[in-house]
């Protein structure tokens, strides 16, 4: 909101007033260009510019492209002879919380928390004695990746090739079991320290690769993955599960609690920009990891998805 | 199995009436390994050396290596062992692929892919709706054709740019009676006087959107700034005012029927702005002097910076437009500023951007149309139901 103000400002200079008028062509809700339009007025009236009819005519059309919002505003100059108006543009990254529900029941939310252009398989957060000791592992196909927590970035830190005894299928899965210091995926277990990346091994292991699991039997949607996380609204169990789209369709994640036997549907489902290809329940309660392939723009994101209960 | 689920598993199997499996077993929606993909393109390949390659073949040649080479290099020689090996091939006839057992990133879902070549749309259309064919590309103007007869239809995002590029000065070389080289104003005039929103609807049957600029709305976010709408008053006003008014040329490919289309579309919007302006079909390695031709134009990726220089790279080649490279971390206001400069001269005006359409069987699973600069994923394609030969996962 920031640097387009501030483009605006010079875009109009020297003139001291303008009228603004704020159009959407993007997905964006009403209700979310509302707020906008009310926070670039606040953020060009703080540059000092007045919000006058008969102002320097700034338009501004809230757009996007697959990556993105794309803010874009042209400054019709009177003075200015041109029939092209002066353009700034910024790109606004999309919000990652998109979904909030106000009824008693499961708010799920999703924080991401890496997307890489290489296929990922898992990935988890091993905590370390102190926020920067930290360490983000990140299992795909050929490498494990470990990244260290510094200045709130991920840096790499190191990069273990998986050796491949066997040729692998295409739709290989594989699973990181943080509290274990274990990493698997076909006929490969990772073990080490994962605080310590440089003790990491990995090795061929006849270990099934596949993550022991609870599954959870939702009537008409047998088919889904499934991932229970724990204990959430009332002391119900709260389960997570896909949609029944396959690999070509964007995804959502539905909450769902226990009541008695029987498993219903909890709270409005949480969209994703893809297909989720691994849903694993976290070690923390209420929570799950969550590998999508973003199918704008074909990177493979991981999330944190979050269960809470709204009263 | 971690600690927290072993002790939880027995609570959680009686309250919540689950059933406790370790491990989840596959799904329907997940893949199955077998089968032989068939593939009809029209293109007849007589090599499938890159080097080789003509204008006739070479995007289907570029697929075929797609499949059989890993990725492409800096200069964008393929290299590496792909998802598939060749196992026959036929020159203009058929190809037919293996799956590689040991692809480095997994082996594919089919066992094969049976490649007939040289089979033209209206072949390929049929083939898809007697379910002889399990793939094939159809031309966008036709793919509604193809859903009102059945055919499952799948689209890229519009991706190829169809233009009119004015070649060389604005005129190129041509002899004296074939007019002046289009100066600026009436490059102008006759793209004002283009109605592109005819062409989508009535000759693309709506399959594609009016292009104004050199991106698509869905790659930059700012198509929408470049004017689509024909302004044939202005058109006439312009053209009025150059003595003696030149007669324009259009070159098309006369061997593709949409250009056609548009080509002598282009000049029935230009008569009624009093512009003179010829159709007329020239061989795409011809030398044939026209003063503009209609020029299709892929995108090679989705970043708006690397596809409006691939853009300006290619048309260099045949118009005069700047070529300075964009700067190493572009803007969006830098892509723009560019892209207008480009538009502003009239030397390309951009028509109308199109989808490349694919017509699948119904047993074709998790296809999803690749991105600009991307090969067919045919190796993520799984078939369903019954296969010849069919082995589930794991086979190998």
């Amino acid at each position: 909101m920031k640097a387009l103000g501030e483009k605006i400002v010079a875009a109009v200079k020297p003139s001291r007033t303008v009228s603004l008028e704020v159009k959407n062509i993007s997905s964006l809700s009403a209700a979310d260009v509302e707020t906008i339009r009310r926070a670039l007025e606040a953020e060009v009236r703080a540059e000092g510019l007045r919000m006058e009819a008969g102002g320097t005519d700034v338009e501004v059309t809230l757009s996007e492209n697959f990556e993105g919002y794309v803010w874009v505003a042209e400054v019709h100059r009177m003075e200015a002879k041109e029939s092209v108006p002066n353009v700034a543009i910024v790109s606004v990254a999309k919000s990652r919380d998109l979904w909030t529900e106000k009824s008693a029941s499961l708010v799920l939310s999703k924080r991401q928390v890496w997307e890489q252009a290489a296929k990922m398989l898992d990935f988890a957060i091993v905590a370390g004695p102190s926020t920067d000791t930290s360490r983000l592992v990140i299992l795909g196909t050929e490498t494990f990746w470990f990244y260290r927590s510094n200045d709130a970035r991920w840096e790499l830190e190191q990069e273990i090739q998986i050796p491949h005894s066997a040729p692998s299928p295409r739709n290989v899965t594989g699973w990181i079991d943080a509290e274990g210091n274990r990493a698997y995926l076909r006929g490969i277990v990772c073990s080490g320290d994962f605080l310590q990346p440089k003790s990491v091994r990995c090795e061929p292991s006849d270990q099934n690769e596949r993550r022991p699991q609870l599954r959870v039997k939702i009537q008409g949607r047998e088919d889904v993955d499934t991932a229970v996380i724990g204990q959430t609204c009332r002391q119900d169990w709260a389960t997570l599960a896909t949609a029944t789209t396959d690999w070509t369709q964007p995804d959502f994640l539905q909450g769902y609690v226990s009541q008695g036997s029987r498993v219903k549907e909890s709270g409005a489902p949480l969209e994703m920009d893809g297909p989720v290809l691994a849903l694993y329940p976290t070690d923390a309660t209420s929570s799950a990891r969550v590998i999508v392939r973003n199918l704008k723009t074909g990177s493979y994101e991981g999330y944190i998805v979050t269960a809470t209960c709204s009263q | 199995m971690s600690r927290r689920l072993a002790a939880s598993s027995a609570v959680v199997a009686i309250v919540l009436g689950v059933l406790l499996s370790a491990p989840v077993g596959e799904t329907a929606r997940r893949p199955r390994y077998g089968g032989t993909l068939r593939v009809e393109i029209g293109a007849a390949v007589t090599s499938l050396d890159m080097a080789a390659a003509n204008a006739d073949e070479g995007g289907a040649k570029w697929e075929i290596n797609s499949l059989i080479y890993d990725e492409r290099a800096a200069d964008g020689a393929f290299q590496g062992a792909g998802p598939f090996h060749v196992t026959g091939f036929e020159a203009g006839k058929r190809v037919a692929l293996a799956a590689t057992q040991d692809y480095r990133l997994g082996r594919p879902f089919v066992d094969a892919i049976e490649i007939t070549m040289g089979r033209a749309a209206r072949e390929r259309m049929l083939d898809l709706e007697l379910n002889k064919t399990d793939f094939a590309e159809i031309p966008a103007e036709e793919a509604r054709r193809a859903a009102e007869h059945g055919v499952r239809v799948s689209r890229s995002e519009p991706d190829q740019l169809l233009a009119l590029v004015f070649t060389g000065d604005g005129g190129g070389t041509r002899t004296p009676e074939r007019g002046k080289p289009a100066g600026a104003k009436a490059r102008e005039a006759l793209a004002l006087s283009i109605d592109r929103a005819a062409i989508v609807n009535f000759i693309l049957q709506k399959e594609g959107e009016p292009a104004g600029g050199l991106l698509p709305q869905w790659s930059s976010g700012t198509a929408f700034l470049f004017s689509t709408a024909a302004d044939p008053v202005h058109a006439k006003e312009l053209w009025a005012q150059i003595v003696p008014a030149p007669k324009i040329v259009l070159g098309y490919d006369s061997g593709d029927s949409l250009e056609q289309a548009v080509a002598e579309r282009i000049a029935v919007d230009a008569r009624e702005a009093g512009i003179q302006v010829a159709a007329e079909g020239v061989h795409p390695a011809g030398a044939t002097a026209v003063s503009c031709r209609l020029v299709r134009m892929r995108m090679q990726s989705k970043q708006p910076a690397v596809a409006l220089e691939n853009f300006i790279d290619v048309l260099a080649g045949s118009t005069k437009i700047e070529t300075a490279a964009l700067p190493a971390a572009a803007t969006p206001e830098d892509v723009y500023d560019r892209e207008r400069a480009i538009v502003s001269s009239y030397r390309v005006v951009p028509l109308v951007w199109m989808p490349r359409v694919y017509g699948l069987s119904a047993r074709v699973r998790d296809w999803t149309p690749p991105g600009p600069g991307e090969g067919w994923p045919l190796a993520d394609v799984w078939l369903d139901g019954p296969v010849d030969g069919a082995a589930e996962e794991g086979k190998k």
